[in-house]
């Protein structure tokens, strides 16, 4: 039985962040037509013989859609596909628009994992990134959860935001660390050509350095809270990593529903169409919603299952890689192990090929090895 | 006899010079169409550029000519020889020698822009050589024009009368009849005598595989044949005529071309350093007395040493380079060593605008990535003990202690300068070390500056720094003269502890410390961070003058990857590999190309 990963896709928000690189609309008027082709296209995916492993409604902002309208979407996906039971089903919430009455909705219809955007405890520095939320409201919505009964909670954080110094870094750190969530997401604050940002603010240079000291500040405090650090950018409590981002991660299958949503099957990658009207359109017409389709070549396929998985702490497993690929690895990649390990860039334990804590930070040097 | 006297009467050889993008090209274009020689159906916009390259950057390298019929308003039949000009400044010979094919010129100016550098350094070249101007305002059509301004500034600035001046707009072809007719009445027909001995001016030359090289020629006098053997006066070559004829702008086969004439000659030579833009041509039987006036050696202003990246294609790239000198004279190049990049080549070009050129045919057509460095010039060593030597690469420059003097190449530097630049032309040349020799004014609006300087100044780009402080009006030319003692030293720069014999310079001492700085600065900003700290250092022997430090990379990897961000970071991180893979690695740091050439941009402060 094939065990694949569900995302689903909500690409609206009430006011997009200048940073936000997702596909995601401020016109939210469309959201019960979108809904509604969204169940189409997830019944047009309809399988025997997969069973789901996980499910993640991201977006956008997911917590936007009525409880009511999300519940008709899990009553598709449970008569289209075998749930795992006990599959980890996450949604985001963006701290604005959540009540104490949503997260117990969410509980009721099987969701057991809470992701926040929360991003910083800092208003000032909310207030920079744009988002429509403030602190109080983050801590609120994670209190709320904790309330309703969620006992795998996430927290997006962001760093490196313009002005931040590693001091308030160091005081959102310890906030998380009163919090106590079984999970965090730390990313820099990146910003790329197609944001709002990425188009006007050429200004903003991130100090390399300031944001080096940060990353090191969080895999140092991070762990002292109980969050070990797993992936290049996730921490979390024993047995609470995030399943679903673990099928990337290891290079597994998932299905991606909705609009500008990517899925990996038999080694084919699909992306559905950004648009949303389009998406609608399409899937009115029964036509298929993707627009991209790459087969991918076996030395793709080799390389993404290396660069991926090194992301992980635990590393590679070669033993896996092979059976995946029929590649003899080290034969494949002799000279380039050799100079990695002789520059203290990766460790190799038996058959587990991992990244030294070094290299992390400057991951991509030991990735170009493996394209 | 007298039909072709009636010919010679009868034949106009112009030139159109203007600023770039004022027209030139299409004003071509539509004379061409008007006159019938392409027809319209046929006309590929601006016919005369013919090299992609030129095309792709809108200016016209090689120079060409055509001939058009044209019946005029009086009921007779002339013929036009247009010839077209480069319109870049680093090639001012070159448009000098087509100004010499000709007998007017059409100077194009753009009725919204106005009088512009190239317009005023080009109408001074056509003043010069004494052509019949005929102003021309073009681009009427737009709305912001303003012609009686123009007027006036061609009539305060360039001197000559525009009340008559041409309006016209080549992109409808509104006037452009009337300029033709100008042509016809104002232009004097070419003078000479058919009866006398050859003379034929060559004003360019291209290597055809198939045929050899051919000249564009203007004949001054006689007439010439094919199968008559010439000889060429300048380079002393001689050969056999294998075919003459006219540009229309395809090649169109004649009997011969007589006085008066611009045509081309297939000369029957293999090499193309055998003919020189403005050697005369002259018949080998009955060859003339004198050659024509205004040919020079073409001097390379820049220089630099081409490297290959991977020094595996250095055959590659000698076979290029000869190849590329086929189609281009003034490209000179000999070989060279260095101990960091290995073997190479020290090339000369006329300027900035040709390296460039060069470097991206070298590029394209042939494949090569390229290294470009700092060029050195020639040093005369004398040793304490007696011994003397050439140094070509300073890097080889023996310890102090050894040495008892270090002789410089000089040059003897004129530069025409317009009026409102001799200030600063005179504090340039004192900056680069020159020692004033003399000025006079020409005209009431240009001065000739005289300096003797160091030709290791030139090199440091004074060409540009002339041109950019100048507005490009002025121009300059230079001399070798007899070697000067100066007061000079290596000027090392190390990487990571190790010496870099690639970026050593030969600089005076008493700029040392601040050019080490300069450059070290500049350097940091150029070299990307690598896995460890490196150290740049200027050092003077073993003395260690300035220093910066490009810190340890501390963040390179993407810190969000979920499943729609693989195939984006497969792809980043490809081209972060093929990122690498153009720079070139000395002992463990990955150096970019610009690193090479830094110092040649680096501004004394």
């Amino acid at each position: 039985m094939r065990q694949i990963a569900l995302y689903v896709h909500i690409p609206f928000c009430k006011s997009k962040c200048p940073y936000c690189d997702f596909v995601s609309y401020e016109e939210y008027g469309m959201m019960t037509g979108y809904v509604d082709a969204l169940k189409r296209e997830i019944a047009s995916h309809s399988e025997s013989d997969s069973e789901i492993k996980s499910i993640f409604f991201g977006g956008g902002t997911p917590n936007l859609v009525s409880p009511e309208l999300l519940e008709t979407v899990f009553k598709t996906i449970n008569s289209c596909f075998k749930v795992a039971p006990g599959a980890e089903i996450s949604i985001e919430i963006n701290p604005e628009f959540t009540d104490a009455e949503q997260f117990e909705h969410y509980l009721k219809m099987g969701i057991n994992r809470i992701s926040i955007g929360a991003q910083s405890f800092n208003d000032s520095f909310l207030k920079i990134l744009g988002r429509i939320h403030d602190a109080n409201q983050a801590i609120k919505a994670y209190e709320q959860a904790r309330l309703a009964g969620f006992y795998n909670i996430n927290m997006d954080l962001i760093y490196a935001i313009p002005e931040q110094t590693l001091c308030d870094w160091e005081s959102d750190l310890n906030i998380i660390g009163s919090l106590n969530p079984e999970h965090v997401s730390a990313y820099p604050l990146t910003i790329s050509k197609s944001c709002k940002w990425g188009k006007s603010r050429n200004s903003y240079k991130q100090d390399e350095d300031l944001t080096a000291d940060m990353y090191d500040l969080a895999c140092e405090y991070l762990p002292k809270m109980g969050l070990k650090q797993y992936e290049i950018s996730n921490f979390s409590k024993n047995a609470f990593e995030c399943k679903h981002n673990l099928v990337y991660w290891k290079r597994e299958e998932y299905l991606g529903v909705g609009v500008g949503a990517h899925s990996l099957i038999d080694n084919m990658r699909c992306e559905n169409t950004h648009s949303v009207p389009g998406y609608i359109e399409k899937i009115v017409k029964n036509q298929r919603t993707s627009t991209r389709k790459t087969m991918l070549s076996p030395e793709d396929i080799q390389s993404e299952i290396i660069f991926m998985n090194l992301r992980l702490n635990e590393g590679l497993n070669i033993n896996e890689y092979e059976e995946k690929t029929g590649d003899n690895f080290f034969k494949s990649y002799q000279t380039q192990i050799t100079s990695l390990l002789n520059d203290g860039m990766i460790n190799l334990k038996g058959k587990k090929l991992s990244l030294t804590n070094k290299a992390r930070p400057i991951a991509n040097e030991v990735f170009c090895n493996f394209i | 006899m007298l039909k072709s006297m009636i010919e010679q009467s009868k034949i106009r050889n112009f030139c159109i010079i203007a600023h770039i993008d004022h027209g030139k090209s299409t004003l071509a274009d539509r004379m061409l169409e008007l006159t019938n020689t392409i027809p319209k159906r046929q006309m590929v916009e601006q016919v005369l550029d013919s090299m992609e390259l030129e095309r792709e950057r809108g200016i016209t390298i090689k120079a060409q000519a055509v001939r058009m019929n044209f019946h005029s308003r009086d009921g007779k039949e002339y013929l036009l020889n247009l010839i077209d000009t480069p319109g870049h400044v680093d090639f001012s010979y070159e448009v000098s020698r087509s100004l010499a094919a000709c007998e007017g010129a059409l100077l194009v100016v753009d009725a919204v822009q106005g009088i512009e550098a190239q317009t005023i350094a080009n109408a001074y070249l056509a003043i010069d050589s004494g052509l019949h101007i005929i102003p021309v305002i073009n681009k009427i059509d737009l709305p912001g024009a303003r012609t009686d301004e123009v007027k006036r500034e061609i009539e305060e600035i360039i001197g000559i009368d525009a009340s008559d001046a041409l309006l016209v707009s080549a992109k409808t072809g509104e006037g452009v009849i009337s300029v033709i007719e100008k042509i016809v009445e104002e232009v004097p027909p070419p003078g000479g005598n058919e009866a006398e001995a050859l003379k034929a001016l060559v004003f360019d030359s291209i290597y055809d595989s198939y045929r050899g090289v051919i000249a564009f020629v203007r004949i001054f006098n006689g007439q010439i044949s094919s199968g008559i053997e010439i000889k060429m006066m300048a380079t002393k070559k001689s050969s056999k005529v294998e075919e003459v004829g006219i540009l229309t702008p395809q090649k169109h086969k004649l009997t011969s071309l007589n006085v008066g004439e611009v045509g081309y000659v297939v000369v029957g030579l293999k090499d193309i350093r055998d003919i020189k833009p403005g050697d005369t041509l002259t018949e080998l039987k009955n060859p003339a007395d004198k050659p024509l006036p205004g040919y020079r050696e073409v001097k390379p202003m820049v220089f630099a040493g081409l490297y290959p990246l991977d020094g595996g294609d250095y055959s590659d790239l000698r076979e290029s380079l000869e190849k590329l000198k086929l189609n281009d004279p003034s490209f000179m190049f000999e070989p060279e060593t260095s101990k960091a990049l290995g073997f190479g080549f020290r090339c000369g070009f006329l300027g900035l605008l040709h390296l460039d050129v060069i470097k991206e045919r070298l590029e394209r057509e042939y494949g090569q990535s390229l290294l470009i460095t700092t060029p050195s010039v020639r040093y005369r060593i004398e040793k304490i003990d007696e011994s003397s030597f050439d140094l070509s690469n300073p890097a080889d420059l023996p310890k102090v202690s050894e040495i008892s003097s270090i002789y410089e190449p000089y040059v003897r530097a004129t530069l025409i300068v317009p009026k409102e630049f001799i200030g600063s032309m005179m504090e340039l040349c004192d900056d680069r070390r020159g020692k004033f020799v003399s000025m006079d004014y020409l005209q009431q609006t240009r001065a000739q500056l005289i300096y003797d300087m160091p030709l290791a100044e030139i090199l440091m780009d004074f060409f540009g720094a002339v041109k950019s402080k100048t507005k490009g009006l002025a121009s300059f030319d230079y001399e070798p003269v007899p070697f000067k003692k100066g007061d000079l030293v290596k000027l090392d720069i190390l990487i990571s502890n190790e010496p870099v014999d690639a970026l050593s310079t030969i600089v005076p001492r008493d700029r040392a410390y601040l050019k080490g700085k300069n450059f070290v600065e500049r350097l940091k900003e150029i070299i990307p961070r690598q896995m460890f700290e490196v150290a740049i250092q200027a050092a003077i022997g073993s003395k260690i003058i300035a220093r910066e430090t490009v810190k340890a990379k501390r963040k390179d990897v993407i810190a969000k990857c979920y499943g729609g961000d693989i195939t984006r970071k497969r792809k980043l991180l490809e081209k972060q590999k093929a990122g690498k893979k153009k720079m070139k690695r000395l002992g463990r740091v990955d150096v970019p190309q610009e690193a090479f050439l830094a110092i040649l941009k680096v501004e004394e402060k």
